[in-house]
C-alpha cells in the first residue's frame, strides 16, 4: 500500500514519474525488497529493480553506473549494461502481451536481457559487509534500537508466506561474529536496546549462546536484549526469563487460523497443545496479557474454521483465568487479517475473498468472539487492493498513477485510505480489481512475474499447494528437505537449514 | 561517581528536537562517548538526566543546564569527548556547579526576534513598546484546568526592543516562579494588537538568579 508514495516521492523530487520520460543518465531510480519479486505494477516507472539481497549486487551495479557516466553513455546503454548482471532486472526490456480477455500470454526478453531474472543472494554471511556504524536519527523512529539479524531464510514453510519464499535458502549468521557486531553497534550507536531479527528468532541454533554472549555485556551496560518472532511451540521460558529481565510485559503468538485443520492446511504446524502449555507457563509467571494473530479467507477455509477461532480465544481466556498470577487480570487481544494471495507461494494461484465475505466472515465472528476477549479486525477494503497489486501486471500501473493524481498517498494508513478513489481509478483506466484479486489462476497460465525468480521452484509451490488441499503438513526443513530448489543457489546445493 | 552539571547549546537542526528527543540524544551521546551514567535501578533502568525548563520545540539556547551522575571520578574531559560525538546543533559549552538549587533561577532571559514583511521596525517598536508599558496585559492561557485568562505583565520583569538586521529585536526576563512563561505568550499579546509579525524566532540565553547575576 506505500506504491503511490513512491510516485510521490519522484514528483516530490521533482523528477518525471515514468521512467521514459527521465532520458538523462542522471538521476537512474532503482528499488528493490520484497515487492520486487513482482515489480510488474512498478515496471513503467522504476528504472532497475534489484531481485534479492543487495549488499554485492548494488556495488557492481554503482560500479556500471560509475564507468557509464565516464564514458557518457546514454542512459539506455547503462541499462542494457547492468541488465547483464545477475538479480538485476530493467522492466523496459521485457514486452508483455496479453490474451484478449487479459491474461498475460507471453513475457519476452529483448536487448540481451535474460529470460528469467534470478535473484541475488549472499553465500557466507558471516564474510558480508555489515554495518555497525549507522546513521541514528535523533528523532524517536520506528526501530530506535540495534537491529541483529541472525539468519535469512525460513525453516517453516508456511504455504501463506512470502517471506518464507523469497528469502530462502537458509542461511545463518555465527554467534560470535553476531555477539560482536550486536556489541559494537551499541557502543557506536549509544542504543540501550539489541533487538535479534529474523523471520523466527527461536529456529536460530545458536540462540542460547548468542543470548549469553549478549547478556554478558548487556547486563553491566544497562542494555536490553528482545526477542521477537517467537514461536508458540518451540518458545523457551528459561531464556525469555533470563532475557526479560525488565518489566513482563504481554506475549504475542500468531496461530493464524483458529482449527488445526486449516493451520495444518497452510503449514502452521502450532498445535493447540503447545500454545495453551506456551501459555499456561507464562501466565502463571505473571504475564498478563496475550495477543493472538489470525487471518481469515485461507484457502480451503469453511465457516466452521472462523468460529474455531473464537473458540480457541474462548479457551484460551478461561485458561488465562485459571492460571494466572497477575493481581491486575488478564486481557486477551485477537487480531484478524484479510488473507491476501502472494506471488511466489504455494497459494499463488488462489482467489482472494470478496469483500463481502471478509465481511461475512468478520460479523460471524463478531458473533462468536467472548466478550472478555478484545477483537480486532482489519479493512477488507485495504486488504482487496492489497491482493490486486500483489498479483497484479503492469497495466495495473495506469490505474496507479491515476490514483496517485486523483489524491491517493499513504494508503496503508486508515485515515489516508480512500477505496472510493482507487476504484474510480480503475474505472477511469478500464481495470477490473475482480480480475486480479478475485481470480483463480489456471496452472499453466502464464503469471506476470513468472520471468522473476526466487530460487523456488513451481512444482515445489505446486506439490505444497496440493497438499494445502489434502490438509497435510510438510515437516520443516530440518527434519527433511523439500526440495524446494533453493539450495541450487548454494555452491554444493546443500543450504543451511 | 560524580554529580554534574553540564551547560550546553541547543540551535540549528537541534532546535526542532523535542525534550525527550533531546534527552534521548544525550542518552546515546553518553553511550557513545563511553561515559556511564548512573542508571535507575527499577525493572527499565535508564540513565538519571534532568534539563532544567526545558525549551519547547523550536526555540534555540545559548546556556542550558543537564544534570546528571556519571559513574567515574575524575574524567575532566568530559566536555569535550561528549561535543565529539553529538549531533549538530547539540554542544556541552561548560560545566556548572551541580550542587547549587534550581530553585535559585529566578528569571529566564530570552531574546525574540520578530520579522516584519511590511511594517517598518520603527513604527513596530513604537507599538510594542506602548503595549508592554501597559500594567495589565490579558493573554489566555492553557493550563490542566484548560484555558485561563493570565495577566502577562505580572510574568514580566523588564523588556526592551530595538532595530536589529532582521526586524525588531526584543530582549525579555521571564519571572521563574516556578518556572518560566512560555515566551510565545508574548507573540499571543502582539498578535491581539494586529502587530502580528511574519515570523519569529526564540532563543533562550540562559538563566539569571535573583540578584540578576547569571545562574551559571
Amino acid at each position: 500500500m506505500s506504491y503511490t508514495n513512491i510516485l510521490n516521492m519522484l514528483d516530490l523530487a521533482g523528477l518525471p514519474v515514468r521512467s521514459q520520460d527521465r532520458r538523462e543518465l542522471k538521476p537512474v531510480v532503482m528499488a528493490g525488497g520484497s515487492c520486487a519479486f513482482n515489480a510488474e505494477p512498478l515496471a513503467p516507472f522504476i528504472d532497475l529493480f534489484v531481485l534479492g539481497e543487495g549488499e554485492e549486487v548494488n556495488l557492481e551495479v554503482l560500479e556500471c553506473y560509475r564507468a557509464a557516466k565516464r564514458e557518457g553513455v546514454s542512459k539506455k546503454e547503462f541499462l542494457k549494461r547492468a541488465a547483464q548482471i545477475k538479480g538485476v532486472y530493467v522492466p523496459e526490456f521485457y514486452e508483455v502481451d496479453y490474451h484478449a480477455d487479459g491474461r498475460v500470454r507471453s513475457v519476452r526478453a529483448r536487448e540481451g536481457a535474460p529470460e528469467i531474472v534470478e535473484k541475488r543472494i549472499i553465500r557466507d554471511l558471516d564474510k558480508v559487509y555489515y554495518p555497525v556504524k549507522t546513521v541514528v536519527p535523533s528523532t524517536e523512529i520506528v526501530h530506535d534500537r540495534v537491529m541483529l539479524e541472525v539468519f535469512r531464510g525460513c525453516i517453516r514453510g508456511c504455504r501463506f508466506c512470502q517471506a518464507g519464499y523469497i528469502y530462502r535458502p537458509v542461511r545463518e549468521k555465527s554467534a560470535d561474529a553476531l555477539i560482536k557486531t550486536g556489541i559494537d553497534a551499541c557502543k557506536l550507536s549509544g542504543y540501550e536496546e539489541i533487538s535479534l531479527s529474523s523471520l523466527s528468532t527461536s529456529d536460530y541454533r545458536h540462540l542460547e549462546e548468542l543470548c549469553d554472549g549478549l547478556l554478558d555485556w548487556c547486563e553491566p551496560n544497562n542494555t536490553n536484549l528482545s526477542l521477537p518472532s517467537l514461536r508458540a511451540d518451540n518458545f523457551s521460558f528459561e531464556l525469555m526469563e533470563r532475557v526479560q529481565k525488565v518489566r513482563k510485559s504481554g506475549l504475542t503468538f500468531a496461530p493464524e487460523a483458529g482449527s488445526q485443520r486449516l493451520r495444518d492446511a497452510i503449514n502452521k504446524n502450532v498445535r493447540e497443545e503447545d500454545l495453551a502449555k506456551t501459555c499456561r507457563i507464562a501466565f502463571e509467571g505473571g504475564y498478563n496479557t496475550l495477543k493472538l494473530y489470525f487471518m481469515i479467507g485461507l484457502p480451503t477455509e469453511t465457516d466452521e474454521d472462523v468460529i474455531e477461532i473464537a473458540r480457541l480465544a474462548y479457551r484460551m481466556h478461561r485458561l488465562a483465568k485459571e492460571t494466572s498470577t497477575s493481581k491486575r487480570g488478564v486481557k486477551i487481544t485477537v487480531s484478524v487479517s484479510c488473507f491476501v494471495p502472494k506471488p511466489h507461494t504455494p497459494f499463488q494461484w488462489e482467489a482472494q475473498n470478496t469483500i463481502e465475505e471478509f465481511e461475512r466472515k468478520q460479523e460471524l465472528l463478531r458473533a462468536h468472539m467472548p466478550r472478555a476477549v478484545n477483537f480486532s479486525w482489519h479493512d477488507p477494503r485495504t486488504s482487496y487492493i492489497e491482493a490486486v497489486f500483489a498479483r497484479g501486471d503492469r497495466r495495473l500501473a495506469d490505474a496507479l498513477e491515476e490514483a496517485w493524481r486523483s489524491g491517493c498517498r499513504f494508503d496503508g494508513w486508515g485515515e489516508y485510505f480512500s477505496f472510493e478513489k482507487w476504484m474510480d481509478a480503475f474505472r477511469k483506466t478500464g481495470l477490473d480489481p475482480d480480475f486480479y484479486a478475485a481470480r483463480e489462476r489456471d496452472t499453466d497460465e502464464v503469471l506476470p512475474w513468472d520471468h522473476l525468480s526466487c530460487g523456488v521452484s513451481r512444482n515445489h509451490l505446486l506439490r505444497e499447494r496440493s497438499k494445502a488441499y489434502r490438509s497435510e503438513i510438510t515437516p520443516d526443513c530440518r527434519v527433511r528437505c523439500t526440495g524446494c530448489g533453493a539450495n541450487k543457489m548454494l555452491e554444493g546445493g546443500v543450504c543451511d537449514a | 561517581m560524580r554529580k554534574m552539571r553540564l551547560m550546553f547549546a541547543k540551535d540549528g537542526v537541534a532546535s526542532y528536537l523535542s525534550h525527550l528527543d533531546v534527552m534521548r540524544t544525550f542518552s546515546r551521546g553518553f553511550n557513545r562517548a563511553g561515559i556511564q551514567l548512573r542508571h535507575t535501578e527499577g525493572f527499565n533502568p535508564h540513565p538519571y538526566l534532568s534539563i532544567a525548563h526545558p525549551l519547547s520545540v523550536g526555540v534555540t539556547g545559548s546556556r542550558e543546564l543537564l544534570d546528571c551522575i556519571v559513574m567515574s571520578d575524575g574524567d575532566y574531559d568530559l566536555p569535550r569527548k561528549m561535543n565529539e560525538f553529538l549531533p549538530s546543533g547539540l554542544r556541552i559549552v561548560g560545566e556548572a556547579d551541580p550542587d547549587r538549587d534550581l530553585n535559585e533561577i529566578a528569571f529566564a532571559d530570552f531574546t525574540l526576534t520578530l520579522f516584519y514583511d511590511s511594517v517598518a521596525p520603527a513604527e513596530a517598536i513604537y507599538d510594542l513598546s506602548a503595549l508592554f508599558s501597559r500594567p495589565d496585559i490579558p493573554v489566555m492561557k492553557k493550563s490542566k484546568k484548560g484555558l485561563v485568562q493570565v495577566n502577562l505583565a505580572d510574568s514580566i520583569d523588564r523588556v526592551g526592543f530595538e532595530i536589529s538586521d532582521d526586524g525588531v529585536s526584543v530582549s525579555v526576563l521571564l519571572k521563574a516562579n516556578p518556572a518560566p512563561l512560555n515566551p510565545r505568550y508574548l507573540i499571543e499579546a502582539i498578535n491581539e494588537q494586529h502587530l502580528i509579525p511574519d515570523f519569529v524566532r526564540y532563543h533562550r540565553n540562559g538563566f539569571l538568579d535573583a540578584d540578576r547575576r547569571p545562574f551559571a
